[in-house]
């Protein structure tokens, strides 16, 4: 009967591919069945089984089966999930944070909770790596990175800015006289009150020491010494408590330029405003310079008549 | 002259024109549209064409999407995450990518509880034609080059999502 043989055989082929370690060699010599297109089916099913099975267990997910059917889908969906898993967190390993696991229980739970931790601890490494720690503002690596962008922008939109760089007078007298601690004190209040001088738009970051700088898009070098003057006699009113009962008032030097259309790249800024706060420095201290020249003085005492008639608010010169 | 040729406007306002019902339609109904449509085209003008007009239909369908609910992207990581966030919206499927190497032209993603396919009854041949125009015009729209998907796993084969491979149609030919 050779329905029977052939039945015998299908069990014991299909059971020695489905649980044996090693498949039989040569496992079938009935020309009959080897030819029967159901049985190659069947066959190639179980092997493609076994084989993607053997490389899920040992972590392979490149092995690929065609054959169609319930059992093999469901591990292709298990592979498939597990392809997504490795893509998902190479995402994740390249700063992707919004991936989130839907698929695999309780591992889900966990990969999404870790995702979520690794987004904060990034953002406050971000965070600390970008501010200074005692005045809590941008430093100056944030500085420098702003600068770069903005002189990008400038390049192609000739859309000016213009960079002020601040210098606390005599703040080594204050050191000397009344200690480090007062001198932090002084670099805390001094950024507070400065930084309360400038608009949304501008970033004032410190660039180490007494010096601290602000980055003003879209302004032109007379809008920068309104704003800058604004932030000095600011300063210059506001008394800083260094111990208790003790106040001191404390002043700044500011080199003022803007963007130019011949500047390679934004250190020439830097430097202009540097050379203009050396000017400050030299004629006096407690003023603003610019770099090229221009009377800073006159312009803010016109300025401020022509806010104090009505005709300019502070705000509209501020935004030139 | 054209008399049907597609346009986002025909779409309609929907709010305006069904303040009762709303914008949604049971998956039935558009299944039943989707897969008679289909019939009678192949009654009419055979399987090969059947596929093509359904292809074809999807690329359209996929470029409009593209522009009307997914750009403007910036980038690879946006597009997916765009892409898998609006089609999760719409009830489309759920997209997942199992690799993206687009430098390569080649990407292997999956679409589980797809619109087209899941719970169809087991068949003999993948079913996702339509998909896989769409599915090619999204990438088509997103690097403006040529792609086509190809599903190599289908509710209607019995796996339980429908995985599709998407080829950039110069770059695969370079590679061969």
């Amino acid at each position: 009967m050779p329905a029977q043989r052939n039945d015998e055989e299908w069990i014991a082929l299909i059971s020695a591919f489905l649980i044996n370690p090693k498949v039989p060699e040569n496992p079938v010599d009935d020309p009959d069945l080897l030819h029967n297109k159901d049985f190659q089916k069947l066959l190639r099913y179980v092997s493609e089984l076994r084989e993607l099975s053997a490389a899920l267990s040992k972590g392979d997910l490149q092995k690929f089966v065609f054959s169609k059917g319930f059992v093999l889908s469901n591990m292709k969906a298990l592979q498939s999930h597990l392809r997504h898993l490795a893509w998902q967190t190479k995402q994740v390993a390249e700063g992707d944070f919004s991936q989130r696991v839907e698929f695999l229980g309780d591992f889900s739970e966990s990969f999404n909770e870790m995702t979520t931790r690794l987004q904060d601890s990034t953002l406050e490494l971000q965070r600390l790596a970008n501010m200074d720690f005692l005045t809590q503002i941008p430093n100056r690596r944030s500085a420098m990175m702003y600068l770069d962008q903005l002189f990008s922008l400038f390049k192609r939109t000739q859309r000016t800015f213009s960079v002020l760089i601040f210098d606390i007078d005599f703040f080594k007298h204050v050191n000397d006289t009344y200690g480090h601690d007062a001198g932090d004190l002084v670099l805390k209040a001094t950024s507070q009150v400065l930084r309360g001088s400038f608009r949304e738009s501008d970033m004032f970051c410190r660039l180490g020491g007494e010096e601290f700088i602000a980055i003003l898009p879209e302004t032109d070098l007379e809008g920068a010494t309104i704003i800058s003057e604004r932030a000095r006699t600011a300063l210059a009113n506001s008394p800083i408590e260094i111990s208790e009962g003790k106040n001191v008032f404390r002043t700044v030097s500011i080199g003022a330029s803007q963007a130019m259309l011949e500047d390679q790249n934004y250190n020439s800024i830097i430097i202009r405003s540097d050379s203009a706060l050396y000017a400050a420095k030299e004629s006096g201290r407690n003023k603003t310079c610019t770099e090229p020249p221009m009377d800073v003085e006159a312009y803010f005492q016109k300025w401020s008549m022509r806010a104090d008639s009505g005709k300019m608010t502070r705000e509209s010169a501020a935004e030139r | 002259m054209r008399k049907y040729e597609f346009t986002w406007d025909l779409i309609g306002d929907l709010e305006d024109g069904r303040p009762n019902l709303g914008p949604q339609v049971n998956l039935e109904m558009y299944r039943l549209m989707q897969f008679t449509m289909r019939d009678e085209l192949e009654r009419r003008f055979g399987t090969e064409v059947a596929d093509e007009v359904f292809s074809a239909a999807g690329r359209i369908a996929g470029g409009e999407y593209y522009e009307h609910h997914i750009k403007p992207v910036a980038s690879i990581d946006e597009f997916v995450s765009k892409t898998q966030e609006s089609l999760k919206e719409n009830g489309i499927g759920i997209l997942r990518v199992e690799e993206a190497m687009l430098e390569e032209g080649r990407v292997i993603l999956t679409i589980d509880e797809d619109l087209d396919c899941s719970g169809l009854p087991e068949l003999d041949y993948e079913t996702c034609i339509y998909d896989e125009g769409f599915v090619a015009a999204l990438f088509e729209s997103y690097t403006k080059e040529k792609w086509s998907a190809e599903e190599v796993d289908c509710w209607c084969t019995g796996a339980r999502t429908c995985r599709f491979v998407v080829t950039q149609e110069n770059l695969a030919q370079a590679q061969a």
